[in-house]
């Protein structure tokens, strides 16, 4: 498979997954040029809004050019079509030193949901397969897809969508490595360790299926970090998950704080901003951290 | 591949504003990225804006890397009418003009007592080089003396000329700007009736008023009832001394005489 595949997932709505998806694609394809692919595996389609705009998506969702539109026609209607006619490229209204940020995105829409169910309930009704089963031919088809395009990217983003559906478990066993964005209060980490446990590890019988995650434990990162006593709190507390016998995850050193900026960056939609003016100063030199902690995860040289 | 030349040229014509809004080089760069799916080098966004300009398709502006808008198809650059060759006036081409208004009508609507003066100076190229906005086009200066108060009054209006595709709202920010030396700041656009860029007439009016920047209307540049002043600027409380200092530095020495013998009490020429 050409480029390192990054899962942003998290059982847990609200914690900042897609503006992670975000701000890490642009913070990649800004640091050294790198080409960029974002898939949006969410619904609710606010990366695809985010990086596209509304006029852009609703020419893609017209076109079919969707990540549902691909699985409805290649899992359910049996047409071969092929990943990279879905792909828009150059998507990024961002530029960097001149440059516009070379980054490409297979776009969701709202029909990914229904698509989701309907997929599950022809495939084990009509088929006979089960929940693991379907996962594991979700992530064949992906890999497969990945690894035939014509298209090379440095890097492939995966934007799950909360809670562990078909599709985010596919996209775990794909990644070389799962970012899970955790605000750092009781409610987020709740349950916390047992999602990075259950789908880390997976459950025995879906071994046979597809083989466990590659690379490094899942890396949490801390986001909406406020400067009080119980973020401060928990935040000791994940970090000393390092010092466990059998660790369920890893921490970014790089925390990303609570700002009105990067609320405003999000919203900077048809402005054509470079890096920096976007994300402000500030947040642009931790993007930039990172992403150099990123990569350095992806190479192993972090734990 | 990458898009050919022709390609990028139609899409670039395609994706500018019909209303003749320039567009930064760096933003249209983007905007083509995105339609055509395919990174656009410099190299080959520069030869297709070169191919319309050549074509006198866009027009060119300078500042912030450059901007460029699309030039009217209804109105070419080169037309007869009635013997009389007519194409939208760059900026230089409207200097004389403007000087004759603001000495001929303009001064005449400030109302001067009979021994006030109003001197009216080009400015456009006396100023700091490496000033950003330092170098108002004109500045008219009125002098007067009271019949019981003591001293004398003197007020200095700036003055910034934009040709019919170039007022944007940077514009009025520019005329803004001059006010730090001046009391009174003013933006004259030349907007021939039923232009293309009327439409940014509300949006421009709008901006000037809410920093209180006067805007004045020149249709034809020759005809002096065709200016109209739509807004009256507001006076700005600049500092005497930076007064002082910047009609020392951009005053000629027949102005500064004529100047000073109305401060002293001596009679104007206005």
């Amino acid at each position: 498979m050409k480029g390192k595949v990054i899962a942003v997932a998290n059982m847990k709505g609200g914690v900042g997954k897609t503006a992670t998806v975000v701000a890490l694609a642009e913070a990649l394809a800004a640091a050294d040029g790198a080409r960029v692919l974002v898939i949006d595996l969410d619904a609710q389609a606010n990366a695809s809004i985010l990086f596209a705009g509304d006029a852009y998506l609703a020419e893609m969702i017209r076109d079919g050019r969707t990540i549902d539109a691909f699985l409805e026609d290649y899992l359910m209607r049996g047409k071969k079509k092929k990943f990279d006619s879905c792909i828009r490229d150059q998507i990024s209204e961002v530029t960097h030193l001149g440059y516009p940020l070379q980054i490409s995105l297979l776009a969701s829409s709202a029909e990914l949901r229904t698509l989701e169910l309907r997929m599950i309930y022809k495939l084990t009704k009509k088929k006979e397969l089960n929940l693991e089963e379907i996962v594991g031919g979700i992530w064949g088809v992906i890999k497969d897809q990945l690894s035939r395009s014509a298209k090379s990217f440095d890097y492939i983003l995966i934007d799950c969508a909360p809670g562990i559906s078909v599709l985010t478990e596919a996209s775990i066993r794909l990644a070389d490595l799962v970012i899970v964005p955790t605000i750092p209060d009781t409610l987020s980490t709740y349950g916390l360790q047992a999602f990075c446990k259950t789908v880390w590890q997976g459950q025995s019988e879906t071994a046979k299926f597809y083989k466990k995650p590659r690379g490094s434990l899942p890396h949490v990162l801390i986001t909406r970090r406020r400067p009080i006593v119980e973020h401060h709190k928990t935040v000791e507390r994940m970090r000393n998950e390092r010092h466990a016998d059998d660790p369920s995850f890893a921490v970014f050193e790089t925390e990303i704080p609570e700002r009105a900026a990067i609320a405003d960056a999000l919203a900077k939609n048809g402005t054509y901003p470079n890096f920096t003016n976007k994300w402000t100063v500030a947040v642009a030199d931790i993007l930039q951290r990172l992403a150099r902690e990123t990569k350095e995860a992806l190479n192993g040289s972090r734990h | 591949m990458p898009p050919s030349v022709g390609a990028v040229a139609e899409r670039m014509e395609r994706l500018l504003p019909q209303d003749g809004t320039p567009v930064l080089n760096r933003v249209l760069q983007v905007m083509l990225s995105r339609e055509l799916e395919s990174p656009i080098s410099p190299d080959l966004y520069f030869k297709a804006s070169d191919q319309l300009s050549k074509e006198q398709r866009i027009g060119r502006l300078r500042g912030q890397g450059g901007q460029v808008f699309l030039l009217p198809k209804s109105a070419p650059l080169k037309k007869q009418t009635n013997g009389v060759t007519l194409h939208p006036r760059r900026e230089v081409e409207l200097m004389a003009p403007l000087g004759r208004y603001l000495t001929d009508t303009f001064c005449k609507g400030l109302d001067l007592p009979p021994d006030g003066t109003s001197i009216v100076q080009d400015t456009s190229t006396i100023g700091p080089a490496r000033g950003r906005f330092a170098r108002p086009d004109f500045i008219v200066v009125t002098a007067m003396r009271f019949r019981f108060l003591p001293g004398s009054q003197i007020d200095v209006h700036s003055f910034e000329l934009k040709a019919e595709q170039g007022a944007t709202d940077e514009s009025v920010y520019e005329a803004l700007a001059q006010t730090r030396f001046t009391h009174f700041g003013h933006l004259v656009w030349h907007l021939p009736q039923n232009s293309r860029c009327e439409v940014r007439l509300p949006e421009i009016e709008k901006q000037c008023d809410q920093h209180g920047i006067g805007l004045i209307r020149m249709r034809d540049p020759h005809d002096h009832t065709s200016y109209d002043i739509r807004l009256d600027p507001v006076r700005k409380a600049t500092p005497a001394a930076i007064i002082d200092g910047f009609l020392e530095s951009r005053l000629s020495d027949t102005h500064r005489q004529t100047l000073l013998r109305v401060v002293n009490g001596g009679r104007g020429e206005g």
